[in-house]
């Protein structure tokens, strides 16, 4: 079998789409000393893989270690995770200080608009102030006129109603 | 973490400070009396600079210091308002003239009314026109009166505030 052909089944092999005999095939190729440099990565994969067939001699305490191992990346997990709600904690009170700076420059920014006087002669600011001040008092006494004709007519009513039960 | 939920308590702190302050902005509209300012300047907490500042409303306005002058110029011709106009803390007269910002005005001004800061005193229906008074008190004795009148296609808003009475307007033109 020529180097590529076996380049062509180490890559069916990995796409897992060999048979038995090819991997066989295989391991016998990579067990034999003669190949090419190329291969050296793939045969120690290879082999390895095979190897855990065989037997492996299991340590006394790997469960304990295994049991330790996951809770100590338990525990590392939590702290990630702590250390994640500071992140976001952090984050936030970056964009609260942001957004109330932005609002308190604003509304000072507001706060400084002037309002000038429409009128720069006082002549011209009396005449209109007058103007708005008289129409005012006019329509409020003419709204109390109404009010006030309203009373003199109740008190009229209310003493006729009174001569009428007196009789 | 606590370090954070200080900087969360000390951020509301600032925040309620900012709304206090402004609501102290807010109130000294209300109250004039000293703290007002001398310099003509006007804060944004006024509720009506929502309302002045509408396309196509005209704003005349008359300040403290404008209003001052007037109980000294009794040569002017007409009805004498030194009295009146020397109670005066300042003066608007905002109008819209057109349809379409006529009733944008009355619509905001509406809404800026019904939010109960200011009672109702009196409503004056005349054949073409409709004026309405409402009544702002303030502390110190200061208030603000407002008149709105409402034609066919016409707002006009006087607005007074100082330390006057209903009295002091009507004294102008009542017959004595």
């Amino acid at each position: 079998m020529k180097n590529k052909d076996f380049q062509i089944l180490i890559k069916k092999f990995y796409d897992g789409e060999t048979s038995i005999q090819e991997e066989h095939f295989l391991y016998d190729y990579f067990a034999s000393s003669d190949i090419p440099h190329d291969l050296e990565k793939d045969r120690k994969i290879f082999l390895d893989l095979y190897r855990m067939n065989d037997d492996v001699v299991v340590p006394q305490n790997l469960e304990s270690d295994l049991n330790r191992l996951i809770d100590q990346l338990d525990e590392k997990d939590k702290k990630t995770k702590k250390i994640n709600w500071k992140w976001a904690a952090g984050i936030a009170a970056s964009i609260l200080i942001v957004v109330s700076c932005s609002l308190y420059l604003l509304g000072s920014k507001n706060n400084d608009r002037e309002l000038v006087d429409t009128y720069s002669d006082p002549r011209e600011a009396y005449i209109a102030a007058q103007k708005a001040l008289l129409l005012a008092s006019n329509k409020l006494n003419k709204g109390f006129d109404q009010f006030q004709d309203v009373q003199n007519n109740l008190d009229k009513t209310n003493k006729e109603l009174y001569k009428t039960f007196q009789k | 973490m606590k370090k954070y939920i200080l900087l969360m308590l000390a951020l509301m702190c600032i925040t309620n400070i900012n709304a206090e302050t402004k609501e102290a902005i807010k109130s000294s509209e209300i109250v004039f009396g000293e703290s007002i300012n001398e310099t003509n300047q006007k804060n944004s907490s006024d509720p009506f600079d929502i309302v002045m500042n509408m396309k196509g409303v005209s704003v005349v306005y008359i300040s403290k210091a404008m209003l001052g002058m007037m109980p000294n110029m009794g040569n002017m011709p007409g009805i004498n308002i030194g009295n009146v106009a020397g109670k005066l803390e300042s003066m608007y007269v905002i109008s819209a003239e057109s349809k379409s910002s006529a009733e944008s005005l009355n619509k905001a001004t509406t809404k800026l009314l019904s939010n109960g800061t200011y009672e109702t005193l009196m409503m004056v229906k005349d054949d073409d026109s409709l004026v309405n008074f409402y009544l702002k008190k303030g502390e110190k004795s200061n208030s603000e009166i407002l008149m709105v009148t409402k034609e066919s296609d016409e707002v006009t808003i006087i607005r007074f505030i100082g330390s006057f009475t209903l009295q002091d307007i009507q004294n102008l033109t009542k017959e004595k």
